[in-house]
Order: C-alpha cells, then sequence, then structure tokens
C-alpha cells in the first residue's frame, strides 16, 4: 500500500489536534474537525483505526480515554508520549553521540533519525570503528528492557513468556538473558540468541516485573550451545522440592535436553582458536596456558550433539581430551569423513 | 498512561513505510520549529533525505495545521528554491520521542564505542549515555568486543598511512608469514577486529583477523591511499586466505538456517530437495572445517577442486588425535 499525499497530511493533521487537544475528542469530534476524513461513519471509523495504526507504527501512541456520553471513548496524545524529555545534553555530549553514531555503523542507520531528532548534526564522513549486525526484534526488546515489560516471543518451537533483564552483543551474536516464566515452576533464567527468536517480540504492560537488584548480565550469559540448563545440575526445583521435569515445549514428562545428563569435557584449544573458544565457555573454564598460546579448558556439557559440532568445526584447532567417550565420537566422526 | 506498541518490521514494512513517513516529517518540523529557517541542501543533509522528497513533504505540511484551519491556525512554511522559512509550529517545537528501534541504535552504537579498547569510561560519551538513561529507561545493554594486542598500534598507523611488517599467523598449521602491508582501515565485525589492508606479499587486498597477529612492526614509509574494492565492504565479507572461491554447498533444508550468515548469494534448490548456498570460501581449510560442521549430509557441488576439502581437514585433525594416547575416564 503507497502512503497517498492526502492521507499524510490527514495524519499530520490528526497529529496536530490530538496533541494540541485539552480534552479528548471523540470520533465524532474528529471526523468534523480534523481536515480530511470521509463523512459517512463507517468509512469514517475505518480510516481513523487505520490512521491510528500508521501512528502507532511510527511510535506515537493515541491514548483512549473514557468520556462518557453517547460517543463513549475520546482520543488524545498525551504531552508525555509525544514528546522527547529534555536530555540536557552538554555540548560535548552531542558531539560524542554523534560520533559514536557515525562511526558504529549499525544496520538501518537509525541513530542518524535520533542524531536528527536531538538537532545536532553529524560528524561527515567518518570511518567505521565497528559494524554490528542489527535485527527487527532488537528496537521493541531494548524497549521492553527499559520499561521493564515481560516480552512474548516463540523460541525453539514454544511460546515463552520472559522477564527481559538484559542484552549483550557477544562473540558477533546479539542475546537476549531473562528469566522465562513458562520454564520450570518458579522460572528460568535463560538466554536466548536474538537472531533464532521465531517471530515478533510482543510486550506487555510497563513495570510487569522487578528486575534483580545488581544483576549482571554479561555474567549470567549463557553462550555456548551446549551449556546445561542452570538445573541440570542440582536437579532441583526453583521452590526447593525438586525432581519436576523442565517443560520445553514439549509433552509433559517428555525428557527434553536440559533433563540430560551433564558431564565436564576437558579441550585443547591451540592459539588459532583459544580466544574465541575462552569466549565461549568464560574465563572460569581456563585451565592452563601453554607456552605455544594454546589453553586447556574445562567446562560442564549439557548437550553432547552440540559440544561435538563445534569441536568437528575446528578441524585440527581443537582435541577432547576428556572423556575418552566424547574423544571417541570425535574420532569416529574424523575417520569417516576423512573417508578411513 | 498508555503503552507504546512495538510492531515487527515486517509490519511495518507492509505499510510501505507510512509511520517511518510520518515519523520523519515530524522530526524535519520540530527542527523547523527550533531554528525557524534552513536552506533545503542542509536539511536534506540532516535528514538524509533526497531534496526533492523533501520539498515535495513540506509543501504538504503547508497545508496542515489545527482547525477550524484558519491562516492563523496553518503551518506557515514557505518554501523556495534554496530555503525554508517556518512560523507557528508551536505544538511541535520540541521533538517527538525516540522510537524503540532508535533509543536500541544510539544506545549500542555508544556502548559499542565505549567497548573499543582505548575509549574514555569517564568521558562525555559516558555521561550523553548516563542522561540517555535517565531519560529513557536503563538501558543495559552492552556490546562486547575484543581487544587484540595490536590494536592501538595498528590504529596508528592506518592514521599515519604507515607501511607496517606483521608476523601473521594463517588459519592453517605452520602457516605463519611475515609480511609487509599497507593499513588501509581496522574495523570490528561481529565483535572481532580485523584490517583491510593492501599486502604487498600478496600483491592485493587482504582482511587481516587482529588476534592472529602475533607482532607488529613499522616497516619505514608510508603508503598512499588506494579505494578499498567491493568485496570488503558489509560485515560479512570474506576474510580468508590466498584466493576467494565461490563454492555451492549443498545440504538437507533443515540444516539451512547454519549457513544463513555466510551466504553469498541467492539460494537455490537442488533437484533431490537439498538446498544450495554459495558461501565465499577463502580456501581449502575454511571449506574443511565448515563442512566438518555441517555434518555428513553437506556436501560441496562445486568447483570440483575443493571436493576434497573436509576429507583432508578431517584427516590432519585425526593426526592429532593420533598423537596422544585415549586417556581412560576417570
Amino acid at each position: 500500500m503507497v502512503l497517498r499525499a492526502n492521507r499524510l497530511e490527514r495524519i499530520t493533521n490528526l497529529v496536530l489536534a490530538l496533541l494540541d487537544t485539552p480534552r479528548p475528542l471523540s470520533l465524532r469530534e474528529i471526523g468534523d474537525v480534523v481536515a480530511g476524513y470521509p463523512a459517512e461513519q463507517g468509512a469514517l471509523r475505518q480510516a481513523f483505526e487505520r490512521d491510528k495504526r500508521t501512528l502507532r507504527d511510527g511510535g506515537i501512541p493515541v491514548a483512549v480515554e473514557r468520556i462518557g456520553g453517547e460517543d463513549q471513548v475520546g482520543y488524545k496524545i498525551l504531552a508525555e508520549d509525544y514528546y522527547l524529555p529534555d536530555l540536557g545534553l552538554e555540548p560535548a555530549e552531542e558531539q560524542a553521540l554523534a560520533f559514536a553514531v557515525a562511526a558504529v555503523r549499525i544496520e538501518g542507520d537509525l541513530g542518524r533519525d535520533v542524531l536528527a531528532k536531538l538537532g545536532t548534526r553529524g560528524p561527515g564522513d567518518v570511518p567505521p570503528i565497528a559494524i554490528l549486525p542489527s535485527l527487527p526484534a532488537l528496537g521493541p526488546l531494548q524497549q521492553a528492557v527499559r520499561v521493564k515489560a515481560v516480552v512474548e516471543f516463540a523460541y525453539r518451537g514454544r511460546r515463552r513468556a520472559v522477564e527481559p533483564y538484559g542484552l549483550l552483543f557477544r562473540s558477533g551474536a546479539w542475546y537476549l538473558v531473562g528469566r522465562d516464566r513458562t520454564s520450570g515452576t518458579g522460572g528460568e533464567l535463560r538466554t536466548f540468541r536474538v537472531d533464532r527468536l521465531e517471530g515478533d517480540p510482543v510486550p506487555g504492560d510497563p513495570g510487569g516485573f522487578v528486575p534483580p537488584a545488581g544483576f549482571d548480565v554479561a555474567a549470567e550469559l549463557r553462550l555456548a550451545p551446549w551449556s546445561p540448563g542452570p538445573r541440570a545440575g542440582a536437579r532441583r526445583g526453583a521452590d526447593g522440592t525438586g525432581g519436576s521435569k523442565i517443560d520445553r515445549g514439549g509433552r509433559p514428562g517428555e525428557v527434553t535436553d536440559d533433563d540430560r545428563d551433564v558431564c565436564e569435557v576437558v579441550v585443547e584449544v591451540d592459539v588459532r582458536e583459544a580466544r574465541a573458544a575462552l569466549a565461549l565457555v568464560g574465563p572460569g573454564a581456563l585451565e592452563a596456558r601453554l607456552d605455544d598460546g594454546s589453553v586447556r579448558l574445562r567446562f560442564a556439557v549439557g548437550d553432547e550433539a552440540a559440544l561435538v559440532s563445534w569441536v568437528l568445526g575446528c578441524g585440527d584447532a581443537v582435541e577432547v581430551v576428556e572423556p575418552a567417550r566424547i574423544r571417541a565420537t570425535i574420532v569416529d566422526a574424523l575417520a569417516r569423513a576423512a573417508g578411513l | 498512561m498508555s503503552v507504546p506498541a512495538t510492531p515487527g518490521r515486517r509490519a511495518q514494512h507492509e505499510l510501505a513505510g507510512a509511520g517511518e513517513r510520518l515519523r520523519r516529517l515530524l522530526a524535519v518540523l520540530a527542527y523547523l520549529a527550533r531554528v525557524g529557517e534552513a536552506s533545503i541542501a542542509e536539511l536534506a543533509e540532516r535528514f538524509g533525505l533526497d531534496e526533492r522528497v523533501l520539498v515535495g513533504e513540506l509543501e504538504l505540511a503547508a497545508c496542515c495545521g489545527l482547525p477550524p484551519y484558519t491562516p492563523d491556525q496553518l503551518l506557515e512554511l514557505v518554501v523556495d528554491d534554496e530555503r525554508v522559512v517556518a512560523h507557528g509550529l508551536d505544538v511541535l517545537r520540541r521533538p517527538p520521542r525516540l522510537t524503540p528501534d532508535e533509543g536500541f541504535a544510539v544506545a549500542a552504537a555508544a556502548r559499542a564505542l565505549l567497548a573499543v579498547p582505548g575509549s574514555d569510561p569517564a568521558g562525555p560519551l559516558a555521561s550523553a549515555l548516563a542522561k540517555l538513561e535517565a531519560a529513557l529507561g536503563e538501558d543495559r545493554l552492552d556490546v562486547e568486543l575484543d581487544s587484540p594486542e595490536h590494536l592501538g598500534a595498528l590504529r596508528d598507523a592506518v592514521e599515519e598511512r604507515a607501511l607496517v611488517e606483521v608476523d601473521y599467523l594463517g588459519s592453517r598449521p605452520g602457516g605463519e608469514t611475515t609480511r609487509v602491508v599497507e593499513p588501509h582501515r581496522v574495523v570490528a565485525l561481529e565483535g572481532r577486529f580485523y584490517c583491510d589492508a593492501y599486502c604487498h606479499l600478496a600483491g592485493g587486498w587482504r582482511r587481516f583477523q587482529l588476534d592472529r597477529v602475533e607482532a607488529l612492526r613499522r616497516a619505514g614509509g608510508t603508503f598512499e591511499r588506494r579505494p578499498v574494492p567491493p568485496e570488503l565492504e558489509g560485515p560479512h565479507a570474506f576474510t580468508g586466505g590466498d584466493s576467494a572461491t565461490l563454492a555451492l554447498v549443498a545440504l538437507p533444508e533443515g540444516r539451512r538456517v547454519l549457513l544463513d550468515r555466510v551466504a553469498a548469494g541467492p539460494v537455490e534448490r537442488s533437484d533431490d530437495g537439498r538446498v544450495v548456498v554459495p558461501v565465499r570460501v577463502g580456501d581449502e581449510h575454511f571449506l574443511g572445517r565448515l563442512l566438518l560442521r555441517l555434518g555428513p549430509d553437506a556436501e560441496v557441488l562445486h568447483p570440483p577442486s575443493l571436493a576434497g576439502a573436509r576429507a583432508s581437514v578431517a584427516a590432519a585433525a585425526l593426526r592429532r588425535y593420533g598423537a596422544r594416547p585415549v586417556t581412560p575416564d576417570r
């Protein structure tokens, strides 16, 4: 659908009228006074609802209030919903933001629109220092983090309701860390890879939860795809009674990947992949750093298939030392791939 | 207070940018309300708009206003060839709120820049971010970039156009080389720092991974800037060794997601129902590792010279295992 010129004009008129009015306007009043609306009631309502959706998509919510009488509800754009609060930025701070937006390229280039809103001029042509991938879900998720709204989305084939605690870009990907209310009995801390969300996240009302004080997203992120779930080792329920299985979208009682046995693995990683491997498993896994730049890592694995896939993909840069069972699985797969 | 809904980009797309266009127009009007007068060229640059499109939108807005649309209630925009003069936009004088996408973009850019080693954690960028958080809510967003040893020295060399000699670990074992390069830029892609350089040893452009630079020395002398070739543009640019080859990899539909981020062109379907993904590969080693990770169902269809990539990397890895007897489980 192409936005016709007269519709943009009508919506602009609607914004001005709803911002300026001291009291909520009924649909009838809107039709009467705002230029560009059809007179017929059905067409008027249809046109208004469409415009309201466009406003919402542009980040401008229309407040609905009860006004009594025949029309029952009225509409208004609240100043606090529309205007950017005064940030009180010093000139040096404006320049620093402008430089950041220019030097860090984020797909979509929306930072530039922010500068425009702040009335700040960009610093011109700056060579990029970092290029970050963007994803449609990041804006809505970030907003949900800011206003503490529970978000719903599908992940690994199951609908989740998650209290979003924070977003982190690590090892080339965006992650959301939060409490998944639909996991376990009291909800579980989970890490979600944002590019694996299935469909758009749907936020609930602001103030839907209270994040734990002093929550450290970077420390709580579980990056490695083979990481055991938080309960897998302890086998205890969040309420301390223990024993219940975690539902991962399967049928009740189905054994899910959180319930697999957890084993401890030792790997040696040579200098080519040492840094990347440490980023995956975290610094706590470092057992030894050898003279040739290689590292010896010890960590828990809940999903063996994921670990095997990673080790194979590292070619001769990573070697599983323990346990012998996984070592044998790797040697077996390599022998088959080598045609032996 | 009502809640700003945050539709996905798909919904916005179906509206053909209607919300987007409105948002932009309102931002332009808010700016004009504050400054009163501006040149068309400056506005177009500031808002990233084509001048003709901008004038079209402004002419449209000049017919807007408040009921009852008497002349004193209309936005007064006088547009001539070069300038626009604005009056009576009081209701728009303050800028509109940031959308969720904008709020994310500015916070992510600022956090990323603060993550670059050497940035000032207490400087104006950090205080600007704190003010944004005070207005928008705590962002609880962080960006982690790696901090390779030679980042600072290499960035200085880029700035000064200084030739450098690097000891570079390749992706292959025993692939260490020493080369003189012209470092043109240093940029973090997907969290890792790379240097795009014209390499005298290879006689061409190469992208070097900074955490594989073992040592770096000034080689003496400076270089002239060359245009960076298009294949080094973009976050997913090829990062491999000696020559970039386009390989066609076939794999089952269900595993396609594993290649989404490295696909170098449109994905097609083979006669047996698998998907065929073009992947730019630097060398046989890179492709071999990728195939091992993808599993036995994945296969190289083209070029025939790379058909043995998986087997040769697997054989190299097997040699490593052969060097150590299997230890019994404790």
